[in-house]
């Protein structure tokens, strides 16, 4: 067999199934993170006073915030 | 007149070499010996790829695996100095704490024990020179490859081929010198022959700066009848003491904690020998008794020195790891903390700049210390002091009567952070050469977010006489605006510092795109703001295109920021692809 062949399928091996199947996976575990962290902050939002304003808009905005990165999160994914 | 020392030195050395042709042939076997020392820990730094900082970094939890990683990693890398310089480094840089670095610089010494035994080995009784040539050769003909691995592993085989052809060369030579002058005549018994033979295996080290090639001259001579046993041990004894003055000598240009990780060797190495020096005929004597245990001839000196070497750290460390804190605190005595000057980088040590993980590591130290030396002269700018701020504080001192802080930025620049500056750039372009190409593009990162705050200052310098203007104007609608782009530049930094302290990534991940979605809405509100400031005739033309001029700066500098933020604290490349900008600034 052509050496070079050889070196190619080895390469191809790391570079398409494990190299970027890891790759998916840390996005995915990260997306699953982002996602924890929001439903601690819903539930916050849920348990928060209502007169606390400051806070309702400061949790509102990490919640939007990480809206915002679940989306790009998956973008990466989508490009592969 | 010191150079004439030098020189004299040199020509009575010289004429020694010349006169005795043995002797030249040892010292040209020593020689031999440190480049393939040179050669193979170069060529283990290639092959494992920087997995001694990670060690390091990783297994260094309790004393005893600090300990233990100390043996791992001097094992691998076949250098006690390699280890050591490291430890302090790391220690110098905070990667490690004092007592982790303590319990490293332990283990560093039984790990060093390693190259006794190899040459002890394989030294005597193989014809090792048979191996050295076919080393070298494959060892060369590896190098020429592109990839570092295998370079490695080709420095790796020329280390071993010098490294055994070094030790034939002293062989011959003991040989040969054994004939002219008997070394064995000048043996000297009891104490005063302990203290003498111990200050000589002193100095030799400190000579050739390698206690492993003192090691390989003394078992040569050793097993060649040229010195006796109990002036080896000796020899040996000294060897260890040795290795002290190169860590020392590193650790005097470092900083306060790298100096105390530094004179924990020296403790360790002095009460040990110390204590080995008293008890040598005893431990001699248990020696002779296990010996025949661990299959061990009678004769066979040479590897009963490279117990002795290895029983000699290891009374070391039981002697002193139950001290490891107190030791610690004793440190902390000795060497207090100095302050050090704004101008002068802190952690940025020429001795790992060639370990890549632990110079990046510095790097970016360095660079977060630059940020904290330009935010408060930012911030101070800004008339806003420093001390305690958080976002309370901060309307506080908003809402309070205005003061000028006297902030030169054009003097803070020249006295505390162009040198500083030029550091960081000198490093990292020093650093990269020793890189991968993933580990060279994070030092151009931190390069080029050293360089944003440098500019950050700039901006900050353009806005200043504005903001001491106008907040001092009677006009108060520009004045409450004035304000808001002083408070906007408050708080990004106040929450970059949070981000800052914040544990897991996925916070700061969040808390740089909560800064990105204020930093957006700050935009908006300015542009809608001004707007109707100008329709409504409640400021000049001249207030507004000032203003316009200088909110668009302040815009940027915020921007900056969220971009040194992002380069300095999330350390994960996809962590930083995530937090890419997608739509929000373009």
């Amino acid at each position: 067999m052509n050496l070079n062949k050889l070196v190619n399928i080895v390469r191809g091996y790391f570079k398409k199934e494990h190299l970027e199947e890891s790759q998916e996976k840390k996005v995915l575990n990260i997306i699953k993170d982002l996602k924890e962290k929001k439903a601690q902050i819903k539930s916050q939002l849920t348990l928060l006073d209502k007169e606390d304003r400051a806070k309702k808009e400061e949790l509102e905005k990490q919640l939007m915030s990480i809206s915002m990165l679940i989306r790009k999160s998956n973008n990466i994914i989508k490009k592969g | 007149m010191q150079n004439i020392a030098y020189i004299i030195s040199f020509l009575i050395f010289g004429y020694f070499i010349v006169s005795y042709d043995n002797l030249t042939v040892i010292l040209a076997g020593v020689s031999i010996f440190i480049i393939g020392m040179y050669f193979m820990q170069d060529g283990f730094k290639q092959l494992s790829g920087g997995i001694l900082e990670k060690l390091l970094q990783k297994f260094t939890s309790n004393s005893y695996y600090a300990i233990l990683t100390g043996i791992i990693s001097t094992t691998v890398v076949q250098s006690s100095t390699i280890t050591t310089l490291l430890t302090i480094s790391f220690v110098g840089t905070g990667l490690l704490t004092l007592a982790q670095g303590i319990g490293v610089i332990f283990g560093s010494n039984l790990g060093s024990s390693t190259t006794a035994w190899i040459v002890a080995s394989l030294g005597v009784d193989v014809k090792i020179a048979a191996y050295a040539f076919p080393m070298v050769v494959f060892g060369v003909i590896l190098r020429f490859s592109k990839s570092n691995p295998v370079r490695g592993l080709g420095n790796v085989l020329l280390g071993l081929g010098f490294i055994f052809l070094g030790i034939a060369y002293m062989k011959d030579g003991f040989e040969e010198f054994k004939e002219t002058i008997d070394l064995a005549s000048f043996a000297m018994e009891g104490y005063l022959g302990i203290l003498v033979y111990i200050a000589i295996g002193l100095v030799v080290t400190v000579v050739v700066q390698s206690s492993a090639a003192t090691m390989a001259i003394i078992i040569t001579a050793l097993n060649l009848d040229s010195i006796t046993y109990d002036n080896a041990l000796s020899l040996t004894i000294g060897a260890n003491v040795g290795t002290v003055l190169t860590a020392y000598l590193v650790a005097l240009t470092s900083n306060e904690n790298a100096q105390r990780v530094a004179l924990s060797h020296v403790l360790f190495n002095f009460i040990t020998a110390t204590v080995v020096t008293i008890f040598v005929f005893q431990i001699a004597y248990i020696i002779d008794v296990i010996a025949p245990y661990l299959g061990i001839s009678d004769s066979n000196y040479g590897i009963k020195l490279s117990l002795f070497h290895s029983l000699y750290s290891i009374i070391g460390i039981l002697i002193l790891t139950p001290f490891i804190p107190q030791i610690e605190k004793f440190l902390n005595k000795l060497v207090k903390d100095k302050k050090t000057p704004m101008s002068e980088p802190k952690y940025l040590s020429m001795s790992i700049v060639g370990s890549p993980d632990a110079a990046l590591v510095a790097l970016r130290k360095e660079v977060i210390n630059l940020y904290e030396h330009c935010q408060k002269a930012m911030l101070h700018a800004l008339n806003i002091h420093t001390t305690n701020l958080n976002n309370e504080t901060l309307q506080k001192q908003l809402s309070s009567k205005f003061s000028v802080i006297d902030t030169d930025i054009d003097e803070i620049y020249q006295k505390d952070i162009k040198n500083l500056y030029s550091e960081i750039i000198k490093y990292s372009s020093f650093a990269q050469e020793h890189m991968f190409d993933f580990q060279h593009k994070e030092a151009g990162e931190f390069k080029r977010s050293a360089a944003i705050l440098v500019e950050v200052l700039k901006d900050i310098r353009d806005v200043q006489k504005n903001v001491n203007y106008y907040l001092k104007s009677k006009n108060e609608f520009i004045k409450k605006e004035y304000n808001i782009l002083r408070k906007e530049i408050a708080e990004i930094l106040i929450d970059i510092n949070i981000l800052a302290t914040m544990q897991t990534d996925i916070d700061k991940l969040t808390q740089l795109e909560v800064i990105k979605v204020t930093l957006a809405e700050n935009d908006f509100a300015s542009s809608e703001e001004i707007d109707m400031l100008i329709r409504e005739d409640k400021i000049t033309a001249t207030m507004a295109t000032s203003y316009i001029n200088d909110s668009a700066t302040g815009y940027s500098i915020q921007k900056k920021l969220v971009e040194v933020a992002k380069i300095l604290f999330l350390s994960d490349d996809l962590l930083k692809q995530i937090g890419e900008n997608e739509h929000e600034f373009k």
